[in-house]
């Protein structure tokens, strides 16, 4: 495991294929922040968590469940059962033994559920690894969802930010609300097309 | 009843008749959805090949091991198929590269890739001169990508080079016969990594089939 | 009756102009229009078949464990799609990729299946069904005709205007949000503008 595939996984999760703004993944509740940016960070804090969690555990039963048994075709019903039950028992856990840390983002995880930007880091977790057309490896499954959690985090702290500019300000009646909303998050996507160039250097030959 | 011994039976029974009826569904789907790569890529060979041709499979073989197929009309070897793989601007670009026995390019045919849509996606593009006016009324026409196209007739005795002032396409017969002489093919306008990706691997099968001769002879 | 309710799947109780559910898949995959026509065939599939799933087994489902319950069903419905397209229509999985199995996230189908199927007969959460999703595919195939026109000068593949060249912008992300925007926008106009005629 090269620090090269880690930065390449990393740089790729958070700008280069930011699961917001590229892959416009999870935008329920990135349309939907409020414009508290400690809201914000709350969110993207659990989002992160269930990510990290939702790829780790889906690579691990992906692997040694499914896989042997050729069943990827119950990838979709295994996934989605594990992260509704995962994230109600980690909140469980939370209230009893971490208050402070429940304080922080566990009031956000019911909401983070059934949004597809977990699903969908579950299934990328178990696909193939762009970079190097094979296999994520359970490390590079799990960087992938650490970072793939930051970028949604944040892309949410900058939509906060921008809602709580956009108080002071009139908007014009019929974009009021969702499409005020959406057009900042095109500007803003707008914006990290330019990373889409941030590759690293391919080797010689590439692969 | 105890409530939650109810609910944990019936979390059961529907998740149970959930997993039998996917079971059931994939075991008459499975044997569908494995022949779609094969046929994929069948069709490509015959593409590439042309009609008529007797196409044998082989496992791997030169450095790095590489998928290739022969092609044979009647008992002469005609040319063969390689199958590449590169790694393109967001991800592998697999395809099917035809070499003639003679070092030329019979065609290329782009299998799978990940490219941006308008920038590296653009090698699927094909120019097509129906438009929804007149497009009931014209033919249907099969039309081939043009990126790929202009690979036909290059030699792989010689390196491949990418060169052009602008795309193939809007280029005059003069510059494109200019292109061929120097074996070069005109990139994808903003599409600079995804066109080497593709000479990269040309290249890779032009080493394949330089081993192959090589054992031949 | 039937007219009632496709009006009211249509414009009334629109999912993604009216509810506001689904919208990941909106601006995921309206980039040309056969992606669009794929996926809301495929939504109504699901859709339908859910709401019927549910409105058969609702008075077997305890209330403490409906929603995994659901969960369940949309997915098994969601695969089941997801392996018909991959063996019957290739190419559309393939430009679809992984939104398909996001299907089974999709607000929408939950909304529905909790909102309607699980409290009424077969037959009206089966129109209910194909009502939501029929207003939802359309959404989609009109967001994206404006993409593909104006994003690739194309519309089904078929050439719009000979010499125009496109503006690659709308078919990216950035695209996607500034034409729901857009939609949304004026969908709004005609709210607001309705509302101050009524007084």
């Amino acid at each position: 495991m090269n620090t090269a595939s880690m930065i390449q996984i990393s740089l790729g999760a958070v700008l280069i294929n930011n699961f917001v703004l590229t892959r416009m993944l999870g935008l329920c509740p990135f349309l939907n922040v409020s414009n508290k940016i400690s809201n914000a960070t709350g969110l993207g804090m659990a989002v992160t968590f269930v990510m990290t969690m939702a790829s780790a555990v889906a690579w691990i039963v992906d692997s040694t469940v499914l896989a042997p048994h050729n069943a990827a075709y119950l990838r979709i019903v295994v996934f989605i059962l594990i992260i509704a039950s995962l994230t109600q028992l980690v909140e469980m856990a939370l209230q009893k033994y971490s208050p402070a840390l429940f304080e922080s983002f566990g009031k956000y995880l019911p909401l983070v559920t059934t949004n597809c930007a977990v699903l969908a880091a579950a299934l990328i977790a178990t696909m193939e690894n762009p970079y190097t057309g094979r296999p994520f490896t359970f490390l590079e499954a799990f960087i992938n969802g650490v970072m793939s959690g930051a970028g949604f985090t944040l892309v949410l702290i900058l939509m906060a930010g921008i809602k709580g500019k956009l108080e002071c300000v009139n908007v014009w009646k019929p974009l009021e609300g969702l499409p005020i909303a959406l057009i900042t998050a095109g500007l803003i996507a707008l914006a990290f097309l330019g990373f889409s160039g941030l590759h690293p250097p391919i080797a010689a030959g590439g692969f | 009843m105890n409530d939650t011994f109810k609910a944990v039976l019936t979390l059961t029974a529907v998740t149970a008749a959930a997993g039998f009826v996917i079971a059931f569904y994939h075991s008459s789907a499975a044997k569908l959805i494995a022949s779609q790569t094969l046929r994929h890529e069948r069709s490509a060979l015959d593409q590439v090949f042309g009609p008529g041709v007797r196409i044998i499979d082989t496992s791997g073989s030169g450095s790095p091991p590489i998928h290739f197929w022969i092609g044979k009309k009647d008992t002469a070897v005609i040319g063969y198929a390689f199958l590449i793989e590169t790694a393109g601007y967001s991800g592998p670009i697999r395809a099917v590269a035809g070499i003639d026995t003679g070092g030329t390019i019979m065609g290329l045919v782009i299998l799978s890739h990940n490219e941006t849509p308008a920038v590296g996606g653009r090698m699927d593009e094909r120019i097509s001169k129906r438009t929804i006016w007149n497009g009931f009324i014209t033919r249907a026409e099969t039309l081939r990508p043009w990126f790929t196209e202009q690979f036909k007739g290059l030699s792989v005795n010689k390196p491949l080079s990418v060169g052009a002032v602008s795309e193939w396409p809007c280029l005059s017969d003069a510059e494109k016969k200019e292109l061929i002489d120097k074996n070069a093919i005109s990139a994808i306008s903003g599409a600079t990594v995804s066109s080497r990706a593709i000479v990269r691997g040309i290249g890779k099968a032009a080493n394949c089939f330089a081993a192959l001769r090589g054992a031949r002879q | 009756m039937i007219r009632d309710e496709l009006k009211r799947g249509i414009m009334v109780q629109n999912p993604i102009f009216g509810l506001a559910l689904g919208l990941c898949p909106a601006l995921a995959i309206t980039t040309t229009a056969f992606n669009a026509l794929g996926m809301g065939i495929a939504v109504i599939f699901v859709l339908t078949c859910s709401n019927v799933t549910v409105s058969l087994i609702r008075r077997w489902i305890p209330e403490k464990v409906r929603i995994p319950c659901y969960i369940t069903i949309i997915a098994t419905f969601v695969t089941i799609a997801d392996l018909f397209m991959k063996a019957y229509a290739p190419f559309l999985s393939s430009q679809l990729g992984i939104y398909v199995p996001l299907i089974a996230a999709n607000c929408l189908i939950l909304a529905r299946a909790e909102a309607y199927a699980s409290k009424s007969n077969l037959v009206r959460a089966a129109v209910d069904g194909i009502v939501m999703g029929f207003g939802f595919s359309l959404s989609l195939v009109l967001i994206s005709a404006v993409r593909e026109i104006l994003g690739y000068n194309k519309l089904f593949g078929v050439t719009v205007i000979t010499g125009f060249h496109p503006m690659v912008l709308f078919v990216m992300p950035a695209g996607g949000f500034f034409v729901v925007a857009a939609f949304f926008g004026i969908v709004n106009y005609r709210r607001i503008k309705k509302a101050r005629g009524n007084p």
